[in-house]
Formats: structure tokens, C-alpha cells, sequence
């Protein structure tokens, strides 16, 4: 993929914000259970994980599908549900290693993050900046010199 | 709404459930008559429990000629009238994870109806393999599992929680 | 809105309750000639084997239409559609709609060969042909055609108490499901208990005075008093060419992918339409119940305005020879004839099953004596995973445990 959601949770302040946009631009509506990145957050430790979906190269979620509704696009590496195939069985559910895909039992079909179509507006509101979307290149640069700086301030 | 969730990690082959499901639901002592059974991949130690999923669309009902598969309204299992099955067992292939079962005895297929509610299989279980959770859940807790795995190497690799603030 | 539905099929029933389901407000009228209520076509067969009554084959009651805001109209035949001012005619009234599915189904064929109007031929395919076949007393019974249906009334009739002698045109029973090996199995299966078969024989005639006397193939002559033709079904599609809607090469509906015909308004969905083959993206025929119920409900919320697509048929035929299970599913080596096949077989004492797989996909799978994990073999045709992706997946102790599904289907590859 060029660009992906890099999270640092480190800056995670747990503020929901990026819940309520996603959950708005999706569903119309402000709930973070509908939104498809979700926090999780442990608040006598004050730590909060963004979690979202990894668009894994070799996706169990596609794996597991009895039928197929989950796809894996090779050429934008795009990880997507064709919701009239999807029975609602919930085994992707069960096989994300990162507890991302969201099962909606009004609907009776799982759901997932869509990038927002290349402009996630997760990303866009995160004012601390925990979520960037940007190239691998990028992030792995950013986390060298972030780790470099640190080295060099505390020896 | 709650399903049966596997945690097949757990599962180390008992089969209690199996001998369970058979004495609640079939008054018999004998997991061919089990709605939930334990499939097993002896190479890699693997058992795995297997149950109706009590999908959303459920592809046994598409298939069911005599039309005898529903959801029930309110939590959406799926239930049959099973007095109006021919035993054809089309449903059987249907289903991708094999969990309508063929009772020789009725001569008709059953599946897992979640006992009502409280299903036996899950209160039994001695291993913590099985569970009666809502999709909220199942989903949270796989997140909690997730970010706990992040949240290790900062606290192990010492750095300031708040470094670039 | 309106929406009528013409047809009180398997697809119909289901276009109803799925159009239901999706919206609450909606108008719906059902229309059939027949004033039977709905009714399981499959399960037929096991009423003439003496194993059900055949008031167990009736799927619905009047108050389950009238529950759910359905009007039905039954016993009234539809004479015309007009498309362009969207009504329909039948002898005693006028329907205006705002859609329409049609399900009007297939009818079995008896060909017109002289002696098969004489009472005592027979087809297979409502209530009223069992109420006649059974009062009819058949003591020897001529089967003509061994396809599913064919195949099912045989073992019926036999189990009944009749002589029976089953004839099929090409050179094994059950063509289009199995190939010629697994077929052989099944036919010796079936002449164990005493079903007389014969293949690469076509009838010539019926004879009989005042009624069917016996039957004449090209070879032979067959003293019987029953004839029940199983020989093939033409689509009921008069009605939608009357109209002016495009019949395909097949001789069913012509619908796209959302189950609708030429015109917008109108959708189609059962044994009367003709849609693509999962594997092979060509023009088929699924005679099938669970077809029909699928492409009802796509063509039910494609009414409705939810763009749903219809993703093909894939053939899931399941039958009980003699209490053994028997299935074919997907595509036989004749189907497959234009592509390089490469065939997993085996054959023991418990059971047989062969896999046919094109370019490392899953294409076809039959099996004699033993389903377990069948189910997963469907998925994957369906799902079009290569064999090798299939494998990759098994080796991966963390994937399986999440692949519950697969781990019984593992056994055939």
C-alpha cells in the first residue's frame, strides 16, 4: 500500500475524537461502537491504544471467510467486504489478530475500516497527531530520528 | 446479541461439551448426538469446537427446501421446526462450518438452538474454551489482547510516555 | 409501492417474505394459477416413497400470508402483462404495479410422442400429479429420464412396492451431476434393490388402448401400467415473451446480475430465468430450490431499490440412495469440458468422492457414502480459493484454529 494509518499511541490522549468522526462519516451518526477504529483505554495506567486495521498482506480475515465477502485488492492493497456475500458469521470477527473487525447485528454484516476512501478523516481530527497517514518510508523515518533524539538526550 | 464465541487455544479435546449438548438436547450419553462437535488436526494438537454460528444470512436456510429454518425475532438465533425436516440434509452441505447435525434417531437434522439462552456447552466447558458473549465483546476483548501486546515493549524499553509532547 | 409477484414457488414465496422483511409498507399481491398454497416440489418424491403425507409438504397457511400483509390470488391465470402501462391481466381482473417478479417456474416436459396423453403417464411436479399417480394404483412403473428427479422417483416407487424400470437417454443415470464412475456406483446401488436400468435408451412410444399399456424404446418393449416422465422442464416463459422481454439462449428469462429482465420495472428469479454458472461465467439453467431462493432475494432487494448483485449458480444436489448420502456439487466433468481438469479421486469401502479441480481451482466435488465436510468443499468453489492457498492455510497452525470451518473439508485434499 503507499500510505497507511501509523499509530503512535504513546500520543494517544483517548479523547474519542477520531471514534466520533469515523462513526459520523460512516453512519451519520456520533457512536463510538460504530466507529471503525476504536481506543482502548486503560485508565488507571493512562495509556489508550488506537486500534484499526492493519491491511494486512496476507489477511486471516480474507482467510477465514467461508465466502469470500472479504477481498484483498493486490493492486491498491485494499482490504474490503462485499456486503452481499457476507452471512454474518462473524468468524473474521474471531481471526483479526488485532481485534479491528466490527460486527453490526442490526445490519448483520461485519465492517471495517475503508480508509475513508484515501482521505481517512480519523487522521484528519486527530489533533495530537497520534494517527498519521503517511508512507512507510516516512514512519519508519519519523520513528528513527524520534528514537535517535532520545539516545542522544539521555545518552 | 449473544453467540457462542471459541477460544479454541483452550480447547484441549475433552469432549464434555459434546457428551453434554447430547444428555440436554438428545437424552443421550454420545457425541453423535451432539450439536456442538470437537474437530480435531492431530498434527499440530489442534481441537477445535464447532457450533452453529448463528449467521446473520444463514446459508441453511437458502437451502432448506421445506423452508422450516428461521430467525428467531429478538436475538436472531436460528431455529428449525424441526417436526417438517425429510432429513434430505441438503442444509448439511450448506453450511460452511458443518454444524447441522443428521440424529439418525429422527431421522432429521438438528442444529445448535443456544439452549435458550444458556447454552449447557458453555457452562460446562472446564477449560474456559467457550462463550456466551455479544459481538461487543468478543471484538473488545480481542483489542484488549491486541494493545496489551503494544503497550509492552514502551514499558519495557523504558521511554518517557510523553516524549514528543 | 406495489409489488406483484407471479408465482407461488419456491421463489416466489421467498421474493414475498424477503420484500417483507426489508420493508414493511410495501403492497404485496401474489399471483399463481394453481390455488395450491405453497408447497415444497422436493419433498414430492418422498410422499409417492410412502414416507410422508402429503399434507407435510405444504410449507404455508392462509394466516401466514395474511400475517405478514400479503394478498394472494390464487387460482387466477395471468393472460397478459403490460409493460408499458404496468398492469396485469388475468381472466377476472386488472393489476396495476409498480414492480414486478416474476417466478413463474418450469413444467416438466412429456414429449409428444403418440400414447403419452393416454391416462396413466405421469411427471413429478405438484400435489395434484401425486394425488393422481397414487390414485392411479401403479404396479409397474416406467421411469423415463434418470436425472435427480428421475433417479428420486425411481427409489420412491420401488420402495412402494412397484416394479420399476428406469431409462435414461444418454449413457449413464444422473448426466449432469455425476460423472461416468461415481454414476456407475449409484446405478449399482440402485439395482441392488431391484431397480431395472437401462441407459443409451430413448422412448419410441406409449402404448394402449384405454390407457398406458406399456411402453416402446428403439430396442425394446416394456409392459407396464404407469409411465412417469422425468425427461426435462421447459421454462414458463410464455408470458414474459408475450410481453416483449428478452428470453435467453437457454430459454429462460434473460436477467443482469440484480435479477432484473430487459425492462426496469420488471425482475425474474427461479427455474424460469437464466443467469451465469459461478466457475465458468456462462449462460445456466439452476433448477434448483436454494437458487431459487437466493435470486429471490437479490431480485426481492434489487426491487426495493438496494442494489444487490447475484453472484451465479453453483449446483448443491444432495440425495439419499438407499440411506446412503450422495452429492454433487458444482460442475461434472461435462460441464467442465472445456477446461483441463485434473481429478483427486478415491475409493474405499465407506466411501467415494472425487474432486475436480481447473488451474489449481476447486470446480466440482462428488461424494458417495459420506458428506462430512462437503460443506467446506462448497465454500471454496464458490469462494474460488486455489488449492494451493488451501494448503498454504492448513500449514498454519494459528490460521486453522480460526478456520473451524475448514478443518473437516482438509480430508479431501
Amino acid at each position: 500500500m503507499e500510505k497507511l494509518i501509523f499509530i503512535d499511541h504513546l500520543k494517544c490522549v483517548g479523547c474519542a475524537t477520531c471514534e466520533m468522526v469515523c462513526s459520523l462519516v460512516h453512519e451519520e451518526i456520533c457512536s463510538p461502537a460504530l466507529s471503525r477504529i476504536r481506543v482502548v483505554r486503560y485508565p488507571t495506567e493512562a495509556y489508550n491504544v488506537p486500534i484499526t486495521c492493519a491491511f494486512c498482506e496476507s489477511p486471516p480475515c480474507v482467510a477465514v471467510c467461508p465466502t469470500g465477502a472479504i477481498e484483498k485488492n493486490l493492486d491498491t492493497g485494499d482490504v474490503a467486504i462485499d456486503f452481499a456475500l457476507c452471512i454474518g458469521c462473524r468468524q473474521c470477527v474471531q481471526a483479526c489478530p488485532f481485534g479491528h473487525m466490527n460486527f453490526s447485528f442490526a445490519r448483520g454484516t461485519a465492517f471495517k475500516c475503508d480508509l475513508c476512501g484515501g482521505n481517512p478523516q480519523c487522521v484528519e481530527f486527530c489533533w495530537t497527531e497520534a494517527l498519521q497517514y503517511v508512507p512507510l518510508e516516512r514512519a519508519l523515518g519519523d520513528k528513527r530520528q524520534a528514537a535517535a533524539r532520545n539516545i542522544l538526550q539521555h545518552g | 446479541m449473544k453467540r457462542i464465541v471459541i477460544n479454541p487455544q483452550a480447547c484441549n479435546g475433552c469432549g464434555i461439551c459434546q457428551l453434554v449438548c447430547s444428555a440436554c438436547k438428545a437424552g443421550q450419553w454420545h457425541p453423535a448426538f451432539s450439536r456442538i462437535k470437537i474437530k480435531q488436526m492431530r498434527e499440530y494438537n489442534i481441537n477445535v469446537p464447532v457450533v452453529c454460528q448463528h449467521c446473520s444470512q444463514p446459508p441453511c436456510e437458502t437451502f432448506c427446501v421445506m423452508n422450516l429454518i428461521y430467525q428467531e425475532p429478538l436475538e436472531g438465533y436460528v431455529l428449525r421446526r424441526e417436526e417438517r425436516c425429510i432429513g434430505c440434509r441438503a442444509c448439511e452441505i450448506a453450511c460452511p462450518f458443518s454444524a447441522a447435525v443428521f440424529d439418525p434417531i429422527k431421522e432429521a437434522v438438528v442444529s445448535c438452538d443456544l439452549c435458550g439462552g444458556n447454552p449447557a456447552c458453555v457452562s460446562n466447558c472446564p477449560e474456559g474454551a467457550l462463550f456466551y458473549m455479544d459481538e461487543e465483546q468478543t471484538a473488545d476483548s480481542k483489542r484488549r489482547q491486541t494493545s496489551r501486546l503494544k503497550l509492552i515493549p514502551s514499558s519495557a524499553a523504558g521511554l518517557s510516555r510523553r516524549a514528543s509532547l | 409501492m406495489r409489488i406483484m409477484i407471479v408465482g407461488n414457488g419456491a421463489a416466489g414465496n421467498q421474493a414475498a417474505a424477503s420484500l417483507r422483511k426489508y420493508d414493511s409498507q410495501c403492497e404485496i399481491v401474489m399471483v399463481d394459477r394453481e390455488s395450491y398454497m405453497a408447497y415444497s416440489a422436493c419433498a414430492l418424491p418422498d410422499v409417492l416413497a410412502g414416507w410422508i403425507p402429503l399434507g407435510k409438504t405444504f410449507l404455508q397457511q392462509e394466516s401466514d400470508y395474511s400475517g405478514l400483509n400479503i394478498r394472494t390470488c390464487f387460482g387466477q391465470e395471468v393472460n397478459e402483462i403490460n409493460l408499458e402501462n404496468q398492469y396485469l391481466e388475468t381472466g377476472e381482473e386488472k393489476y396495476y404495479y409498480d414492480r414486478l417478479i416474476l417466478a413463474t417456474g418450469s413444467k416438466p416436459v412429456i414429449p409428444p410422442l403418440p400414447g403419452s396423453q393416454l391416462p396413466g403417464n405421469f411427471v413429478v411436479k405438484s400435489p395434484a400429479d401425486i394425488e393422481q399417480i397414487l390414485l392411479h394404483k401403479p404396479r409397474k412403473v416406467v421411469v423415463v429420464g434418470a436425472g435427480n428427479i428421475g433417479v428420486e422417483t425411481a427409489a420412491a416407487m420401488n420402495n412402494r412396492g412397484c416394479t420399476v424400470y428406469l431409462m435414461e437417454m444418454q449413457d449413464r443415470i444422473m448426466p449432469l451431476l455425476y460423472d461416468p464412475k461415481p454414476a456407475a456406483i449409484i446405478r449399482s446401488m440402485l439395482e441392488k434393490e431391484g431397480i431395472q436400468i437401462s441407459t443409451s435408451q430413448r422412448a419410441t412410444r406409449v402404448i394402449g388402448e384405454q390407457q398406458v399399456e406399456g411402453l416402446l424404446t428403439e430396442e425394446q418393449t416394456l409392459t407396464c401400467d404407469t409411465v412417469i416422465w422425468a425427461a426435462g422442464v421447459r421454462q414458463n416463459t410464455e408470458l414474459a415473451q408475450k410481453a416483449g422481454l428478452k428470453i435467453g439462449s437457454l430459454g429462460g428469462i434473460e436477467v443482469d446480475k440484480y435479477m432484473q429482465t430487459s425492462h426496469r420495472w420488471v425482475y425474474a428469479c427461479g427455474d424460469c430465468v437464466q443467469t451465469s454458472q459461478v466457475f465458468t461465467g456462462k449462460p445456466a439453467l439452476s433448477l434448483l430450490w436454494s437458487s431459487a431462493k437466493s435470486q429471490a432475494e437479490a431480485a426481492a432487494l434489487n426491487c426495493l431499490g438496494q442494489a444487490v448483485k447475484y453472484e451465479g449458480s453453483c449446483s448443491l444436489v444432495i440425495e439419499e440412495i438407499t440411506g446412503v448420502p450422495c452429492a454433487a456439487i458444482g460442475l461434472n466433468l461435462q460441464g467442465l469440458q472445456d477446461y483441463e481438469v485434473k481429478v483427486i479421486e478415491h475409493h474405499d469401502a465407506d466411501r467415494y468422492y472425487r474432486l475436480l479441480t481447473v488451474d489449481d481451482r476447486i470446480a466440482g466435488f462428488q461424494c458417495i457414502g459420506s458428506i462430512e465436510g462437503a460443506g467446506a468443499i462448497f465454500n471454496l468453489i464458490r469462494k474460488g480459493t486455489t488449492l494451493s492457498e488451501v494448503r498454504r492455510m492448513l500449514l498454519n497452525p494459528q490460521l486453522i484454529s480460526s478456520m473451524a470451518w475448514y478443518i473437516d473439508g482438509a480430508k479431501y485434499l
